[in-house]
């Protein structure tokens, strides 16, 4: 095979696996949205009840510029509430997995920390924080960094043997322990808890919006909802939607990136 | 033996399990001398790879002294790092990192120690040719055969130039062919470079030879029941498994491990 017909072969390669990634999931939202609206339209389905597609299209046009200031605070709370989230989680596994008794002390608040119900923790938060962003900031963490913690712990934890007993037969010291084999055989199961701990950044951020304060497409969703404005809160939930395929596709990009890197270093 | 490099006296060592202890070496004398090349050999879970892991400081004995290249170790702390970079480790796997390429794994001793210069890059490229590997430097280990990625953990173990080599059952999971290469190669880099060699195997033909000198050990506990020198007029190559004296050595070595699984059956 001379050098290009191996580029062109490449290239093929390359243009295949991207239709085979993006017209499957393409094609099931579309007929879905079909099904949809079919349904609605053949039932006779009011619209307070279950908005169609078309509806919602026209609302998310129509209300766009109310509902972007909302669109803006709900983004940027959910960006640095998971942020935040992804370095305590970190920081954290590193030193339980590091130090044993820091670990014995502080896995058992932070499981307790994920099995807070949301509808409990939010009002009791809002009644020390009050109503601001920086409520809905730290109901995300408090509930998606665990995610990030326990799921970097186990990584750490269990490192293949194999792999450490050539550091330790190298007397590699802790640092080098942990950044030439323990990182990089973590990396698949720290990003399956940073992937996790991103939609339990959604969950948490719209939810503290739906329980309080009057920003935020939660807010939005609920005041909608109140006035039978069904088209209008859907559309909110689209936009939460996008907001979630974003952020999710943004980490297995940098997931892929990141054991790549690793593989070229 | 007169100033051995590696010697090991009254050693025990016992592994505290969860419902209980484990005496996996009693009473280990052993004695190596700079240059040579020491087979151990015995059944599974005779302690023979529990010994060099101790000689490497990865596990402390229970009680008795190691004694290498002049530096008694002491039981409660880890080795200097110059006497690390003395020893060179090969395991019974490659072991080698997927997320490195075959030239990056064997730079990571280098990187570890703190090593750099032209004198290791010269190194990596003599024995990248000496085991035929020049073209595969750059492939990830999932891309390699199983000789291959043994090869690649032969010579890591190999890059920092070290003086004393212990090989746990390297070639253990190759096929006849391919370990009989192996051995002739590890013979070639043994003379070439002095290296003082401590080489873990089950199999007795690959211990007579390479081996000048063979311990034998049995198990439950681990103890040292021979030790045998191998002395042969001709050169070490694979012509010598057709001679007489070489099965002579094969049977007495079988023969004493038979002799000793016998007795533990009875």
């Amino acid at each position: 095979m001379t050098e290009e017909t191996k580029v062109r072969f490449n290239k093929t390669i390359t243009i295949t696996n991207l239709l085979g990634t993006v017209i499957p999931p393409i094609s099931l939202i579309a007929a879905l949205i079909l099904v949809w609206q079919y349904t609605c339209t053949k039932n006779n389905i009011p619209i307070w009840l279950l908005a169609k597609p078309t509806d919602i299209s026209k609302a998310l046009s129509k209300s766009f510029s109310l509902i972007l200031p909302n669109l803006w605070v709900t983004y940027t709370n959910i960006l640095i509430g998971f942020v935040i989230s992804v370095i305590i989680g970190l920081v954290l596994a590193i030193l339980i997995a590091s130090f044993k008794t820091l670990g014995s002390a502080l896995t058992p608040l932070i499981v307790a920390m994920c099995c807070i119900p949301m509808v409990t923790l939010v009002p009791m938060l809002m009644l020390i924080f009050g109503l601001g962003n920086n409520v809905k900031i730290i109901t995300i963490v408090i509930q998606a960094f665990p995610l990030v913690n326990m799921n970097a712990v186990v990584a750490f934890m269990n490192t293949d043997p194999t792999r450490l007993e050539l550091m330790q037969s190298l007397k590699a010291n802790k640092f080098q322990q942990f950044r030439f084999c323990i990182l990089p055989d973590s990396l698949s199961g720290i990003f399956t808890g940073i992937k996790l701990a991103s939609i339990m950044s959604m969950i948490a951020g719209v939810s503290a919006e739906m329980t309080g304060g009057n920003t935020g497409l939660g807010n939005r969703i609920s005041y909608f909802i109140q006035f039978s404005k069904t088209a209008e809160a859907m559309s909110c939930v689209i936009y939460i939607a996008i907001l979630g395929i974003l952020l999710y596709g943004g980490i297995s990009l940098l997931e892929n990136k990141m054991i790549k890197n690793f593989q070229r270093q | 033996m007169e100033n051995p490099i590696i010697s090991i006296k009254n050693v025990n060592k016992t592994f505290d399990t969860r419902k209980h202890k484990i005496q996996a070496l009693q009473d280990i004398n052993m004695e190596f001398g700079k240059g040579e090349l020491v087979s151990i050999v015995g059944p599974s879970g005779c302690g023979k790879s529990t010994i060099i892991r101790l000689i490497d400081d990865i596990i402390k004995p229970t009680d008795g002294t190691i004694t290498v290249d002049g530096l008694t170790y002491d039981n409660n702390k880890p080795i200097s790092k110059e006497m690390i970079r003395k020893l060179g480790f090969i395991f019974q796997i490659s072991n080698l990192y997927p997320w490195l390429t075959v030239r990056e794994n064997v730079l990571l001793p280098l990187k570890i120690h703190g090593l750099s210069g032209s004198e290791y890059e010269a190194n990596m490229e003599h024995l990248l040719k000496y085991v035929d590997m020049e073209k595969y430097a750059d492939v990830y280990p999932a891309e390699l055969s199983g000789g291959m990625s043994q090869k690649a953990g032969v010579i890591r173990g190999m890059i920092h130039k070290p003086q004393m080599l212990m090989m746990d059952e390297p070639f253990g999971a190759l096929d006849e062919n391919t370990r009989e290469t192996l051995n002739i190669e590890l013979l070639k880099i043994w003379k070439e470079t002095g290296m003082t060699i401590i080489f873990i195997t089950h199999n007795v033909e690959e211990a007579v030879l390479i081996s000048q000198r063979v311990y034998v050990m049995s198990s439950h506990p681990g103890r040292v029941t021979a030790e045998l020198k191998i002395e042969f007029d001709k050169p070490r190559d694979l012509d010598l498994i057709t001679d007489l004296k070489f099965a002579e050595y094969c049977t007495k070595i079988e023969n004493l491990i038979g002799r000793i699984e016998l007795a533990q059956i009875k």
